[in-house]
């Protein structure tokens, strides 16, 4: 069951990744794992970053990833998934969701979750980006967070958008057709 | 709300505590691209002590400001991997004042140089020297554009120039040539 929602999750992804293709850091990818890791367990979330960018990183139209921001851009997406799965456990976020949803509050919550999980990759990536390219960590940080700051907020902005919107949306329609939600529904 | 208002402001906090940083940041970038990078920070200490693991090249570097004063930059070790306007930011110490075009071009116009900046039609222009023609080239690209090699040798020259004129050689006197092809 797991491989398959894994399977189908992935799929989503590569397809609205390829689709988006020409507008940089604007992907519903990172929500869609969100979902899959807060619906249906870190497990498939995981699972689904990963096979994601094993596909995405090495065909895309824009080149292949070297391996170490393979390795960075991998690790950050499963930041997603570790902030679904740690989200779906929360007590503020079981509330809301068997209160009866209420739109707002759904969408403030998974908003700001998107938008920090979102900074937290950003951070992590561009760190990636110039760690062998500077001569200390704290240059790599520095720089990284400074020259990829144009990308960050254009991926921040549009995340914490797809969170306040798609996210509520595609729970609701689970919990309506009655998926998952075994850690919320508790 | 109210069993999770500590929870949910956190989260503005944070949320509102990252934005600040990252326009924060975006600033800083913003004002070094255009040239107004400290000497001591960080983007410019970057540029100043280059990149680990690189291989590195030796380059000549020229600034003629235009009224008899040229100053010569002589057998600078700087990474393979640096351009023109690296090699310009680390010479100068980062006092250059420029205009940047984002993307798609990413590119940085130089529009002053060690505080001296252009006006009406004096401006800053860029010259390669074309060791087969022993000649100076002006150089058709931006300062970007042009990367790096083993005993390259650049020119900024500080002069009169318009679209229908090539401004002034690097050296009076010395030959000029169209391209170094």
């Amino acid at each position: 069951m797991k491989v398959a929602l894994i399977a189908v999750f992935t799929a989503l992804s590569l397809g609205t990744n390829y689709a988006m293709i020409d507008i940089p850091n604007v992907k519903l990818m990172d929500a869609l794992v969100f979902i899959a890791a807060f619906l249906f367990g870190l497990q498939v979330g995981l699972g689904s970053a990963v096979s994601t960018w094993a596909i995405y990183g090495f065909l895309n139209p824009y080149g292949q990833a070297d391996l170490t921001t393979f390795f960075f851009v991998t690790l950050g997406e499963c930041l997603y998934a570790v902030s679904g799965g740690l989200l779906s456990r929360a007590s503020a976020a079981r509330d809301i969701i068997n209160e009866g949803l209420r739109y707002r509050r759904v969408s403030l919550l998974f908003g700001l979750i998107g938008f920090q999980a979102t900074f937290a990759y950003d951070l992590l990536t561009n760190f990636g980006t110039w760690l062998f390219r500077t001569s200390s960590l704290y240059q790599a940080f520095i720089i990284g967070m400074i020259t990829g700051v144009p990308f960050a907020i254009l991926h921040e902005a549009s995340n914490l958008v797809f969170f306040a919107t798609v996210v509520p949306l595609a729970i609701a329609a689970s919990k309506r057709l009655g998926l998952a939600l075994a850690e919320t529904a508790r | 709300m109210q069993p999770h208002r500590l929870f949910y402001l956190i989260l503005v906090v944070a949320t509102l505590a990252i934005a600040s940083a990252q326009v924060g940041a975006y600033y800083y970038l913003d004002r070094s691209n255009n040239g107004v990078t400290s000497g001591s920070s960080a983007l410019c200490n970057y540029l100043t002590t280059g990149s680990s693991g690189s291989s590195e090249i030796v380059v000549n570097t020229l600034i003629n400001y235009g009224n008899g004063t040229i100053k010569w930059y002589n057998q600078t070790t700087v990474p393979s991997s640096w351009n023109a306007y690296a090699l310009t930011m680390y010479v100068t110490k980062c006092d250059v004042q420029t205009r940047y075009y984002g993307p798609p071009l990413d590119e940085h116009f130089i529009t002053g140089i060690n505080g001296l900046n252009e006006h009406g039609s004096l401006s800053w222009s860029l010259w390669t020297f074309c060791p087969d023609q022993h000649a100076w080239s002006y150089s058709k690209v931006g300062v970007d554009l042009i990367h790096l090699t083993n005993g390259n040798m650049l020119a900024w020259v500080y002069g009169t120039s318009s679209s229908a004129n090539t401004p002034p050689a690097p050296i009076p006197g010395e030959e000029t040539v169209v391209s170094c092809e």
